[in-house]
């Protein structure tokens, strides 16, 4: 190596450590901070679940009607449980919309065959503008059931063509592949019933069910997945929904509700454009862009997670469909980020621009900054200016706090749900907690980074992410979110 | 360096503590949970006879001589055995479950919570106190109503709901007014106080309804939309009033009560708002109507099929198919002979959710010309459909669908002109493989004469 590169690297390493340092700082006080906002609002939620509201709202007549929406693509394999378990949800006034995304694997036909569907002409209003939708199919014996064929236009455009069809003034969307627990609509709806002139969205927690039993449309038996990166996405969603999006909650900074089970004011979005169908993390964009027009507007609104109702959804059981899934997610993330920039740092959205935006970008780059932390360590022991002390301190360091932040998720769900409620489990839960540090964490730098390359494309597409199903016994298969 | 060190260091100690920390809290919490899980199951064993004989009149509350501590985990085990146990019990040993609740202390011990608890312990009293069907704590509960903590009101206006009380409604309906002429305070919830008092029924009309002449327009609304669902029609002759309320909500909450009410002297004010300003009026007004069941409605809601905003034509469409013989006869008048291609649309939509589609296939036989001009009523009216592009009950009729051949050649001809790609598909599916000879080349000559060639049939 010449003399001078020699150094200039000598020069650069302490300042490209003292600003991974100072980024690992930032990003753990954060996840620290949010912890701490996380559990004394679990805390208070866990409290209020003794009085909760939800138990009265079954059978009140002021309980708003809600359209539950179900884009499906090459969905035979779960939609029918899928379909069956929404029909029987506990809830006091709800339609289910089945808007098949132009399945080639039979989707139609299975629902068909099960609910007896005939087709009808609907008029059709696109409130939002959407492509053409080719049938409409009703159930004499469903009467809550509409079916809407259209041809492949994706899942945003899918979900508009349900928003179009949807008579209620609240809609929500679930996943072709995932299972709601009976009452999930009813406690999802709490907030709303609480403030409806404010909440304009709530999500709900989303858990795998890969492991569990699933019979006639509901998850009987909860038990943790038998393959081990199924395992280490128990904790990975722990941690995501109960403190990342408890604590955003709390902050009135929540940007992401997850498409999977999440609920909005129909004509809030309506306003809002729907869902955008250019970018390939649809529901984060919504989200950000509710914010955005309901902070300019100076309209007072709430946007809410909240944990306990619960929704079941089957997770990537291979590194191939879990690299789809998590380079989708972070190119979403970048469209939504890089979209609403001016929102960023910006006082006049409030919370939203100082708080969330701003970490999100944050979030948007650190897989680039985590990555040049192993390079600059390679660089270093090449330099011979490694301390390998430091060093080891360091990876220390990391893995506690890495340990100490899924503790402290595994903790809130103790606190909230116990779903997990075998000794068995519960150690098993802490010892992935430790493992998913060791190459579990590295994979997930590098299928971000290239969800970032994914970013710079101008055409980017929706990497679909295959599966098995979730009949009995579960399958360990992939899902989509 | 050294110093970073040192931080990294001390970092490093207080997370191992707090990891530490984690687990023990963890483990502690499962071992705890288990211990009163344990104690739980042991006290409901050991009072199962006790509850068994409260609920069959068997023991009182001085005969049992309990000794267990207010709150304590055995206290609570033996208080949701009990309450468990009403869920089984005939409405006797129900009635004596509660008076056992009341007369052993546990009503008394929520009542201390409810005025002494913190916020949460205040607001499960209420829960409870609900539950154990005490009247005696109705006065406190009101009280509880005006709380400093929003939970704990709204708690107190649910166990009001629950123990049914008139003298609640009052203060209920206070709350309602209060929530709803200062929105955006941190008060109960409306929807939360309105479906409470509607679980009072008829009892609680005459407290609400001098809330219709409320100053507050909103307050005004939510009462006619109470009234509606208490179900009580002594209120009828208030609503008629409201009908012509200058606020429009007030006005749609009105006819809407109407229709729930199922109030026919309202039949000549809800038509005279069929042509009120606002579509939300005229919308209720028609849902109203047609929840009447009134075949002289059946016009005058009909011409509405013809309004300029979509969501009173739908209400017309479907209020017109749930009014019976004379208003269907309307919706196909109105697809004959409108103008307005949303009217036809929306009579289409509706007609294919009563059986006139079906009645008309049926007696479609020998009713279309080898021109495919409609000849009799049937023809017409289907002809008409089609029309509209409504082809999939024809379609489907054809497909096998309908057992007369008659009806399926007559079908041919009808659809046989149609560009539409899935008619050329039936057809060519009917011309290839219908059972009956005379559909087959009555297709074969409909694809012919569309240009479609002869390979298809």
């Amino acid at each position: 190596m010449p003399h001078a590169l020699h150094e200039a690297l000598v020069a650069v390493v302490p300042w490209a450590n003292l600003f991974i340092l100072g980024y690992y700082v930032l990003v753990n006080g954060v996840y620290f901070a949010l912890l701490l906002v996380a559990s004394v609002a679990t805390e208070r939620h866990r409290k209020g679940l003794r009085y909760g509201l939800f138990s009265t709202l079954a059978d009140s007549p002021t309980t708003p009607p809600v359209s539950v929406i179900v884009p499906a693509y090459n969905e035979a394999t779960n939609i029918v449980e899928t379909v069956r378990s929404l029909l029987a949800l506990n809830y006091p006034s709800h339609e289910v919309i089945v808007v098949d995304d132009g399945s080639t694997d039979g989707t139609l036909d299975r629902l068909i065959a099960d609910f007896a569907l005939v087709e009808v002409d609907l008029i059709y209003r696109a409130h939002i503008p959407t492509g053409p939708v080719e049938r409409f199919l009703v159930s004499p014996k469903f009467p809550g059931l509409t079916v809407v064929r259209k041809a492949n236009t994706g899942k945003a455009d899918s979900l508009n063509v349900g928003i179009n069809l949807a008579r209620s003034p609240y809609f929500c969307s679930v996943d072709a592949d995932s299972i709601l627990e009976r009452n999930a609509l009813l406690r999802l709806m709490g907030p709303i019933v609480a403030a409806p002139d404010r909440v304009v969205a709530t999500g709900g927690i989303v858990r795998i069910a890969n492991g569990c039993v699933v019979e006639g449309g509901e998850v009987t038996e909860v038990r943790l997945p038998k393959d081990f990166l199924s395992r280490l996405q128990v904790v990975e969603y722990l941690r995501c929904f109960l403190f990342g999006r408890t604590g955003w909650s709390s902050l009135g900074s929540l940007l992401i509700l997850s498409g999977t089970f999440s609920l909005f004011h129909r004509q809030a979005v309506v306003e809002a454009g729907g869902y955008d169908r250019r970018t390939v993390s649809e529901d984060m964009e919504l989200v950000v862009r509710l914010h955005n027009r309901l902070k300019e507007r100076g309209a007072p609104y709430r946007i809410t997670f909240v944990a306990d109702p619960i929704c079941w959804t089957e997770a990537p059981a291979t590194l191939r469909q879990l690299g789809r899934q998590r380079r989708r997610w972070h190119c979403g993330l970048g469209e939504s980020v890089l979209s609403h920039w001016r929102m960023i740092a910006n006082p006049r959205y409030g919370e939203v621009g100082l708080l969330g935006m701003p970490f999100q970008l944050v979030e948007l780059f650190g897989p680039l900054v985590e990555l040049g932390g192993y390079l600059v360590v390679a660089v270093s022991a090449l330099l011979g200016v490694l301390s390998t002390r430091f060093l080891v301190l360091y990876i220390v360091l990391s893995l506690l706090m890495g340990v100490f932040l899924s503790l402290g998720a595994v903790l809130l769900e103790e606190l909230t749900e116990r779903r997990y409620p075998r000794w068995g489990d519960l150690v098993r839960l802490l010892l992935f907690a430790v493992a998913e540090n060791f190459g579990y964490r590295q994979l997930n730098v590098l299928w971000r980074v290239g969800g970032l390359f994914q970013l710079l494309k101008a055409h980017r597409r929706w990497e679909v992410v295959e599966k098995e199903g979730l009949s009995a016994p579960a399958a360990a298969a992939g899902a989509r979110r | 360096m050294e110093f970073a060190l040192f931080l990294v260091t001390v970092a490093i100690a207080a997370l191992a503590v707090a990891v530490a920390l984690f687990v023990a809290v963890l483990a502690a919490r499962r071992l705890g949970q288990r211990w009163a899980a344990g104690t739980g199951r042991r006290t409901r064993a050991l009072y199962a006879d006790l509850v068994r004989r409260v609920a069959i009149g068997g023991v009182t509350a001085v005969d049992a001589g309990l000794q267990l501590r207010p709150g304590s985990t055995p206290w609570l085990a033996l208080e949701e055995a009990l309450r468990a146990a009403r869920h089984d019990a005939p409405p006797e040993g129900v009635r004596r479950i509660e008076r056992f609740l009341a007369e052993a202390g546990f009503s008394d011990h929520y009542l201390d919570r409810l005025v002494h608890g913190d916020r949460y312990e205040r607001a499960t009293a209420a829960v409870r106190l609900a539950e154990h069907r005490n009247p005696r704590t109705v006065p406190a509960l009101i009280v509880a109503v005006s709380d400093p903590d929003r939970d704990v009101r709204t708690a107190a206006v649910r166990a009001l709901g629950y123990l049914g009380s008139p003298a609640a409604v009052e203060a209920l309906a206070q709350v309602l007014a209060r929530g709803i002429a200062a929105p955006g305070k941190a008060d109960v919830a409306p929807r939360v106080v309105a479906g409470t008092l509607a679980r009072f029924g008829p009892q609680a009309v005459d407290t609400l309804a001098p809330l219709l002449a409320h100053p507050s327009w909103r307050v005004r609304g939510a009462a006619a939309y109470l009234v509606g669902e208490l179900g009580a029609s002594r209120a009828v002759p208030a609503l008629i009033l409201a009908l012509a309320d200058p606020e429009p909500d007030v006005r749609a909450k009105a006819a809407q009560a109407l229709g729930r009410l199922e109030a026919r002297s309202a039949l000549f004010p809800l038509l005279g708002r069929l042509e009120d300003p606002a579509w939300l009026v005229r919308m209720h007004a028609i849902r109203a109507l047609g929840a009447l069941v009134e075949p002289t409605a059946a016009e005058p809601v009909g011409r509405r099929l013809r309004d300029a905003h979509w969501r009173v034509r739908q209400e017309a469409g479907a209020a017109l198919a749930r009014m019976g013989r004379r208003a269907q006869e309307v919706l196909t008048q109105t697809l004959l002979t409108a103008d307005d291609p949303y009217a036809r649309e929306q009579v289409v939509e509706e007609l294919q959710r009563t059986p006139v589609l079906d009645e008309a296939l049926d007696h479609l036989g020998g009713q279309v010309a080898e021109s495919g001009e409609p000849q009799g009523p049937a023809g017409r009216l289907l002809a008409a459909v089609a029309d509209t592009g409504a082809h999939s009950r024809l379609l489907a009729a054809l497909d096998g669908g309908h057992p007369d051949p008659a009806v399926r050649v007559a079908l041919t001809r009808l659809l046989g002109g149609r560009e539409a790609p899935r008619v050329r598909t039936a057809l060519a599916r009917a011309a290839d493989a219908d059972p009956d000879p005379m559909v087959r080349r009555e297709a074969a000559l409909k694809l012919q004469a569309a240009g479609a060639g002869t390979d298809t049939g």
